[in-house]
C-alpha cells in the first residue's frame, strides 16, 4: 500500500516535472527508519522520493526558508512541489495566510496518508537498550530487525502517532493542488480513522496550582535547544526572534535556564503561536527532552475555535484570529 | 520592600486620568503606575515576563471599548488579553493576579473602587507565585 | 477584509459614536422623500404653486412625505452639529484626522445651502416673500423670476450629488467607519421622525402667492451667508492653529518578517506593503505611512518580534522604566 502511495507519487511528478521545477520531498537517509528532506531537481533524483509510514517531517517549514533567504531555490524560475501528508497542507495554507510565503510558486502535492509513525512509541515497544537495524511497514505489521540479528513484529496500530488517531479528514485547502490516491475514499477512510470522540486534555484533569507545578517540573527539563522553535511553521520570526536579540533578551528573558525562564519561554511562545497552530505536532517530536509540547498546545486549538470559531490552516486568505475582532462578542 | 511585593498598573491616556493617578499614587505606597499612550500598544510579552519574574501583581486599565480615543485599541486589546489569560491559566498560573479593567477616564470613582478591593485580595491572600 | 461586524443590539458603542452616522441616516431619508417630491413638483413659475397643492392635499402621503422631508432637514443639520461638536470636545479633528474634519466642515457648509435653496423650493408662504424679494434685487420681472426658480432647484438637486462626493473622502480616512448606525438606534430615530411627522404636520401652504409687496432685503439673506461662511472657514483651520507635536510608528526594516499584522489591525490604515532589495533579492516589509499616522501604537501590540516602535516610546524604554522601579526599591 505504502509503495503503491510512493510510486504513484512518482509516476505523477515524472509526467508533470519540467527542467526548471524543484520538488521539496523526502527520502531514505543512513539511519534505519529515519527519512531526510530533499531537493529533485531532475528526474533521477525522482526515484529516491519516499512517502508514507515514516514520513514525519512537515516540510511546509522549509518553505518559508526558500522563500525569506537568498539561495539557489529562490531564484527558482519553475514551479517548486511540495510532497505534504494533508495535515502538512493545512500549515502551508496558514503560511500563505501570514504572507510567508508566495502562493503563486509553491504546487501542492497531497497524497493519501494512512498515519505515520511515533518513534517514541516504537522504541518503547523494542525496550530502550534495543536498537533495529531495518524497519519496514507490511500493511498493517510493522516488521523490524533488531541488531543482533532477531526479528520482531509490531502491529501498526500500536506505534502510530497520537495526532493520526484523531485524524478526521479534515481539511480545506483553496490554492490549486493534486491529490495522489482516492480522495473520496480517503476522506472517508479517515473520518472512521480516530475513534476518540473528545480529546481530554492535561488542563481538563488539572487546574491551578497542581497543573502549574506538573508543568513546571516537565518543563524544568528544557534545555532551551529552540529545537521546537526551529521546527515550528508558526514561528516565522526566525533569527528576527524576540528572545534573540540582545536588549529584548535582558527584558524577558535572563541568559540563566531556570524552571521559571523555561515557563516563562514556552508561555511567551505559546501566546505568540497559538493563532497559527496546526496541531502538526512537529515540535513534539523534535524535543530532544521529550517534553510532550503538542498536548499541551491541543488546549489553544481548541480555544481558538470555542472563543473565535477559527481554525488555523483552514484558508489562505482568512487572518488569524487576533487580527480582527467582533462587536458585541463576550470574552469571559 | 523587594521586588516581589510591587503592583505596576499600566494605564492608558494618562492625561485625561490624573486625579485618579495622584490618587492611586498617594493610596498605595507599593502601586506603580506605567502610562501608556493606548492599552493597545502593550506587548504581552512584557506582561508575562512581569507576571512571572518581577511584580506581584499586574494591573491593566484601558479605556471602554466603546470609547477608545483611537478607535479600536481596546477591541483588538480584549481579544490579546483574553488569550493572555487563557494562557496563564492553561499552564496553571494564577490568573487572578492579573487585574483588567475596562473604564473611561470620567470614571474615576468605580475604577478606584475596582482597584481597592484588588489591593485588598492581594493583601489578604498571601499569594505566592502560581498558586 | 478581516472578521465580520455585527451591529448587535446586545452591545451599543456609546451612541456619540453614531452621531455622523445618523446624519447619513437622515440624509438617505431626504433623498428617499425627496426623490418622492421630485416626481411630482414642477418647478415652473406657473405650475410649481398647483404641484405643491396636488403634493399636499391630493397625492397619497403627500403631504407626510412633506413633513418628513423638512424635519429631516433639521434633524440633519442638528446631527451634524452635534457630530461636530462631539469631535471638538473628544480632539478628534487634530492631525491626522484634519482631512477629515476638513471635509465635515465643507459637507456642513453644503448641508445647509442645501437647506436654504431647499426651502426657497418649497414656494409655501415665507419663501415666496423671500424669491420676491430676491426678484427685486436682481431686477427681474416679478411674474418671470423663472429663472431664479430654476437655478434654485437645479442647485438643491446639485447639492446632494456633492455631498456623496465629500462623503466618499470623509469616510476613506477612517479604516472601519460606522457609516450605519446600529438597528435599534436607526429604528429609534425613524420611528421618531415619522411619529413626528404624523402628529405635528407642517403649516398648511399659503394661498395663490402675493406679487405685490415684499418687505424683505436680501441683503440680510447675504450677510447671514456671509458670516456663516466665515465662520466655517475659521473652523476649517481649527487643527493647524496649535502647534502639535507629532508622533509616528517606524518599521525597523531589517527585522520585519513581512507578516502585515501591524497593517491588519491599524485604525487608520496607515501601513502597507514595501518591497526592498537586499542582497539581489526583494523583500516584502511593512512601512508606515506617516501622514495618516495617529500614533496610537496598537500596531507595536500585534507585532510578535517587536519590530514596529513609536518613536517616542519604545518597548525598550518601557522595560527601563519598570526597571527602574526595581532599582528604586533596592535602595
Amino acid at each position: 500500500m505504502i509503495n503503491e502511495i510512493r510510486d504513484a507519487i512518482i509516476h505523477y511528478l515524472a509526467s508533470v516535472m519540467k527542467k526548471e521545477d524543484a520538488i521539496l520531498a523526502l527520502r531514505y537517509s543512513n539511519t534505519p527508519g529515519v527519512l531526510t528532506p530533499f531537493i529533485a531537481r531532475n528526474k533521477e533524483d525522482l526515484n529516491s522520493i519516499e512517502a508514507g509510514f515514516f514520513h514525519l517531517n512537515n516540510l511546509a517549514v522549509y518553505l518559508s526558508e526558500f522563500f525569506q533567504r537568498e539561495n539557489q531555490l529562490s531564484k527558482l524560475n519553475g514551479a517548486l512541489y511540495i510532497v505534504c501528508k494533508p495535515c502538512d497542507a493545512k500549515s502551508v495554507m496558514q503560511m500563505i495566510s501570514d504572507q510567508q510565503i508566495v502562493a503563486d510558486k509553491v504546487k501542492l502535492l497531497v497524497y493519501a496518508c494512512e498515519g505515520i509513525a511515533d518513534m517514541k512509541k516504537i522504541k518503547a515497544e523494542i525496550g530502550l537498550d534495543k536498537d533495529y537495524k531495518t524497519i519496514e511497514l507490511h500493511h498493517a505489521e510493522l516488521s523490524l530487525t533488531l541488531l543482533d540479528g532477531t526479528p520482531l513484529s509490531i502491529p501498526k496500530a500500536k506505534v502510530l502517532a497520537d495526532k493520526c488517531l484523531e485524524c478526521n479528514g479534515e481539511y480545506n485547502i483553496s490554492l490549486p493542488y493534486v491529490f495522489v490516491g482516492d480522495e473520496k475514499k480517503w476522506k472517508t477512510n479517515a473520518s472512521n480513522f480516530g475513534k476518540i470522540e473528545k480529546k481530554v486534555l492535561l488542563q481538563d484533569q488539572k487546574q491551578g496550582k497542581e497543573l502549574f507545578e506538573q508543568l513546571k517540573s516537565e518543563l524544568s527539563v528544557c534545555i532551551r535547544c529552540n529545537a521546537c522553535r526551529n521546527v515550528c511553521h508558526a514561528c516565522f520570526c526566525s533569527e528576527k526572534c524576540i528572545f534573540d536579540r540582545p536588549k529584548m533578551t535582558v527584558g524577558f528573558l535572563d541568559k540563566e535556564i531556570a524552571p521559571s525562564d523555561n515557563i516563562l519561554y514556552h508561555m511567551i511562545r505559546f501566546y505568540h503561536v497559538a493563532p497559527n497552530c496546526t496541531a502538526c505536532g512537529e515540535c513534539e517530536r523534535v524535543c530532544p527532552q521529550g517534553i510532550p509540547l503538542s498536548h499541551l498546545y491541543d488546549y489553544f486549538h481548541r480555544l481558538m475555535q470555542e472563543s473565535f470559531d477559527f481554525s488555523p490552516g483552514s484558508s489562505d486568505s482568512i487572518r488569524q484570529a487576533m487580527l480582527s475582532y467582533r462587536l458585541g462578542e463576550d470574552l469571559a | 520592600m523587594d521586588r516581589t511585593n510591587t503592583v505596576i498598573a499600566f494605564v492608558c491616556q494618562a492625561e485625561k486620568r490624573k486625579k485618579l493617578i495622584s490618587a492611586l499614587q498617594s493610596k498605595y505606597s507599593n502601586l506603580r503606575v506605567i502610562p501608556v499612550i493606548c492599552i493597545g500598544k502593550l506587548n504581552p510579552a512584557i506582561i508575562f515576563r512581569l507576571l512571572l519574574k518581577d511584580a506581584k501583581a499586574v494591573i491593566l486599565l484601558g479605556c471602554d471599548p466603546s470609547d477608545c480615543h483611537f478607535r479600536e485599541g481596546s477591541f483588538f486589546s480584549e481579544r490579546r488579553f483574553f488569550l493572555l489569560k487563557e494562557v496563564l491559566k492553561g499552564f496553571g498560573f494564577n490568573d487572578k493576579l492579573l487585574n483588567i479593567i475596562w473604564s473611561n477616564p470620567g470614571k474615576d470613582t468605580s475604577t478606584l473602587k475596582n482597584i481597592a478591593s484588588f489591593m485588598q485580595y492581594l493583601n489578604e491572600s498571601h499569594m505566592e507565585k502560581g498558586a | 477584509m478581516s472578521d465580520t461586524q455585527k451591529n448587535s443590539l446586545s452591545y451599543l458603542i456609546s451612541p456619540a459614536h453614531y452621531f455622523g452616522g445618523i446624519t447619513f441616516l437622515f440624509l438617505l431619508i431626504q433623498v428617499f422623500t425627496g426623490v418622492f417630491l421630485f416626481m411630482n413638483f414642477i418647478p415652473y413659475v406657473s405650475e410649481a404653486y398647483q404641484s405643491l397643492v396636488y403634493i399636499t392635499n391630493i397625492m397619497p402621503y403627500g403631504f407626510f412625505l412633506r413633513t418628513l422631508h423638512r424635519y429631516s432637514a433639521f434633524g440633519m443639520i442638528i446631527m451634524c452639529l452635534l457630530h461636530m461638536l462631539r469631535m471638538y470636545t473628544t480632539k478628534r479633528y487634530l492631525r491626522p484626522r484634519d482631512v477629515g474634519w476638513i471635509t465635515g466642515v465643507v459637507l456642513l457648509f453644503i448641508t445647509l445651502l442645501v437647506t436654504l435653496t431647499g426651502f426657497l423650493t418649497s414656494f409655501d408662504g415665507f419663501s415666496q416673500v423671500v424669491l420676491n424679494g430676491l426678484a427685486d434685487f436682481f431686477k427681474i420681472g416679478r411674474r418671470d423670476f423663472q429663472s431664479l426658480l430654476s437655478i434654485n432647484y437645479g442647485l438643491h438637486l446639485l447639492f446632494p450629488i456633492l455631498i456623496f462626493v465629500f462623503l466618499i473622502t470623509h469616510f476613506s480616512r477612517i479604516a472601519r467607519p460606522k457609516v450605519f448606525p446600529p438597528s435599534s438606534l436607526s429604528f429609534l430615530f425613524i420611528g421618531l421622525m415619522v411619529a413626528l411627522s404624523g402628529f405635528f404636520p407642517i403649516a398648511s401652504i399659503a394661498n395663490t402667492p402675493e406679487l405685490g409687496s415684499s418687505n424683505f432685503e436680501p441683503m440680510r439673506l447675504f450677510l447671514g451667508l456671509g458670516i456663516m461662511t466665515v465662520i466655517l472657514v475659521i473652523l476649517a483651520f481649527l487643527p493647524y492653529l496649535k502647534k502639535q507635536k507629532s508622533i509616528y510608528a517606524y518599521v525597523d526594516e531589517t527585522r520585519c518578517t513581512g507578516c502585515m499584522y501591524c497593517a491588519d489591525v491599524c485604525p487608520k490604515k496607515a501601513i502597507i506593503e514595501k518591497q526592498i532589495e537586499k542582497n539581489n533579492q526583494s523583500y516584502a516589509v511593512a512601512t508606515v505611512l506617516k501622514h495618516k499616522c495617529q500614533g496610537c501604537g496598537i500596531c507595536v501590540g500585534a507585532c510578535r518580534s517587536s519590530v514596529i516602535q513609536l518613536e517616542n516610546h519604545k518597548d525598550e524604554i518601557l522595560l527601563e522604566e519598570v526597571r527602574k522601579v526595581w532599582i528604586e526599591q533596592t535602595l
